[in-house]
């Protein structure tokens, strides 16, 4: 009998415990989670300095003489970085995305409203000394040359070795660091975080002359007569390209058939008509060869602008068109003019002349 | 005697199933599951439990059902028991396939292209982001860039230069898009993912007019977990 109630009063205990246990169960009570935690590096690579931007929500506010602390990752160097090198703020929600960010002042020590801000091992701490932060605001913390607010960072600190799951710990503290609100985030420390692309461009360049010939027809001593060819280059080279002329030796360029007269270089930079001279101007600028830019209507007139074609002397040659890039078919009008004295010995007269392009690469 | 016996044999057992959960949560609640498609960072037996009890003074997240939980440590071990106590520790990891694209020799009438892929791991609560970002154009060392392509398209003959992604979470998906040097996202999602790959394909193209040259440049690619 006496059995049996005790076996009864334990199946009783048990079922109650039981019961009791599933009413009222145990709750683990928590420092209020932050949320919308991120840490934006601007380099990934492993044993690289990198700049932080650190945000976070905080529920609850951060009062007088409390404290933010954060925790970087075990193997994160911190080196120099001190108060000058971080930049805390707050935001006007909690909205870590559109919020509008107000900085706090920080100092190597708290005082007032200026927050202290020191480095310690792997913490980065703020202590507050009057100022609060409002409950439920986003807050921005920068570390590293991104943190311009008062004084310009210059310190960045240096990420660990490759690997993934890099623990960073969030904590507002009461002043004696008990927890008031936590969070934490991983990050991955990669080898190499950039790509590295390259591309080749093979150099090309084409050349012509749009006539080997160019007939100045019959000479008269009352107009200048003219004639042109087209030279036209397409290249790809950085410094685009220049073309020259030359003749074929110093002195008259415009022979007689005789080999032994010839019409006179032109020396300035004009044909005239009733002179003897004969030269070449250019539809290009720039160049060393004088600027006729408009050959066809000039043919027939009573001057057009051209002159020798040893413009430099010694048979130099001269540059005539030019381009300061790559271009495609530009084109350049080169112009051959003369004209006759009376005293011009009659006859057919021949010049040769070349022209030359060359590509800057 | 028999219904004693039945009695002694209830609470052995109830005292065996409660001491087997106690004692065996820890191990239990640890345990990382996954698979091609998922993982599951962590497992816990219980009937119940809130996030989201709270007021203005304060917020309770509790759990109901588990016994034993707490953290318990010595020199050689440390033991989160317990689903509060083992909530998951943050996760990311971020891979990239290669480090270098070379397009070879550019011609102007052909778009030559390249792709990487970029793999994001993390139980972040509200995903990740991985930006996109370049210090300068992809040009020669004396200065000749090949140009951003504007239009939306790398088209043979016109020179442009940009990427493109592809991947659920690709954030280019639509358009041949210019690398600048303020970050752009490249990729994105809004939840926790194992495995999440985009690929990011880089294009290129010339035209006559493109400065003949040696070019390169550096794409720095970061990805930030949303916790």
């Amino acid at each position: 009998m006496k059995n049996r109630s005790v076996h009864k009063k334990i199946v009783q205990i048990t079922a109650v415990s039981m019961i009791l246990f599933a009413a009222f169960p145990l709750l683990s009570v928590h420092a209020a989670a932050m949320t919308s935690i991120t840490d934006t590096l601007t380099r990934l690579k492993a044993s690289t300095a990198a700049n932080h931007t650190i945000k976070f929500v905080q529920l609850t506010g951060v009062g007088a003489g409390q404290k933010i602390k954060v925790t970087f990752p075990t193997g994160f160097a911190m080196g120099s970085v001190d108060y000058t090198d971080v930049d805390l703020a707050v935001g006007d929600s909690n909205n870590c995305s559109t919020a509008s960010f107000t900085d706090k002042t920080l100092a190597a020590a708290a005082s007032g409203a200026t927050w202290g801000a020191t480095v310690g091992g792997q913490v980065l701490t703020f202590v507050s000394d009057s100022d609060t932060i409002t409950a439920d605001r986003c807050v921005l913390i920068e570390v590293g040359t991104n943190a311009t607010a008062g004084e310009a960072g210059d310190q960045q600190v240096t990420n660990s070795t490759a690997g993934n799951d890099k623990l960073m710990t969030l904590a507002t503290t009461t002043a004696a660091d008990a927890e008031i609100d936590a969070g934490s985030l991983a990050l991955s420390i990669i080898s190499d975080d950039q790509v590295t692309v390259t591309a080749t461009v093979n150099a090309t360049f084409t050349f012509e002359i749009s006539s080997n010939s160019c007939a100045l027809g019959t000479l008269s001593t009352a107009n200048v007569q003219t004639c042109s060819v087209t030279l036209t280059t397409s290249t790809n080279a950085v410094g685009g390209y220049t073309t020259t002329v030359v003749g074929t030796a110093t002195g008259a360029e415009l022979i007689h058939s005789n080999l032994t007269d010839n019409i006179d270089n032109a020396t300035g930079i004009e044909v005239n008509a009733g002179s003897e001279e004969f030269g070449i101007g250019t539809s290009d600028t720039g160049v060393d060869i004088v600027t006729e830019s408009d050959c066809a209507g000039a043919d027939g007139t009573i001057v057009a602008d051209a002159e020798s074609i040893d413009t430099i002397g010694d048979n130099t040659p001269a540059s005539m068109a030019t381009a300061s890039g790559p271009v495609s078919s530009d084109a350049t009008t080169a112009c051959f003019a003369a004209s006759i004295a009376a005293t011009t010995v009659a006859g057919s007269y021949t010049a040769t002349t070349t022209f030359i392009s060359t590509g800057t690469f | 005697m028999f219904m004693k016996k039945i009695f002694i044999k209830v609470i052995i057992i109830t005292l065996v199933f409660i001491s087997l959960v106690a004692f065996w949560r820890a191990p239990l609640s640890l345990a990382l599951m996954n698979s091609e498609s998922y993982i599951n960072w962590m497992d816990s037996l219980n009937f119940g439990g809130e996030e989201t009890s709270f007021s203005a003074s304060y917020k309770i997240q509790d759990t109901l059902g588990e016994i034993g939980t707490g953290k318990i440590t010595s020199t050689s071990y440390a033991g989160l028991i317990g689903f509060r106590q083992a909530e998951a520790d943050p996760k990311m990891t971020f891979d990239i396939s290669k480090t270098s694209i070379d397009f070879g020799t550019l011609t102007t009438n052909a778009v030559s292209s390249d792709s990487i892929t970029i793999t994001t791991t993390t139980n972040a609560v509200n995903g990740y982001v991985t930006t996109i970002h370049e210090e300068e154009n992809l040009k020669t060392v004396g200065g000749a860039d090949i140009d951003d392509v504007a239009d939306g398209t790398v088209s043979p003959g016109a020179e442009e230069y940009g990427v493109r992604t592809s991947g659920a979470a690709g954030q280019m998906n639509g358009a041949d898009t210019a690398i600048t040097i303020s970050p752009q996202a490249v990729a994105l999602y809004s939840s926790w993912v194992n495995g999440s790959t985009v690929t990011v394909t880089f294009k290129a193209a010339i035209s006559s007019m493109t400065a003949a040259g040696a070019y390169a440049h550096s794409v720095t690619l970061i990805s930030t977990g949303r916790f």
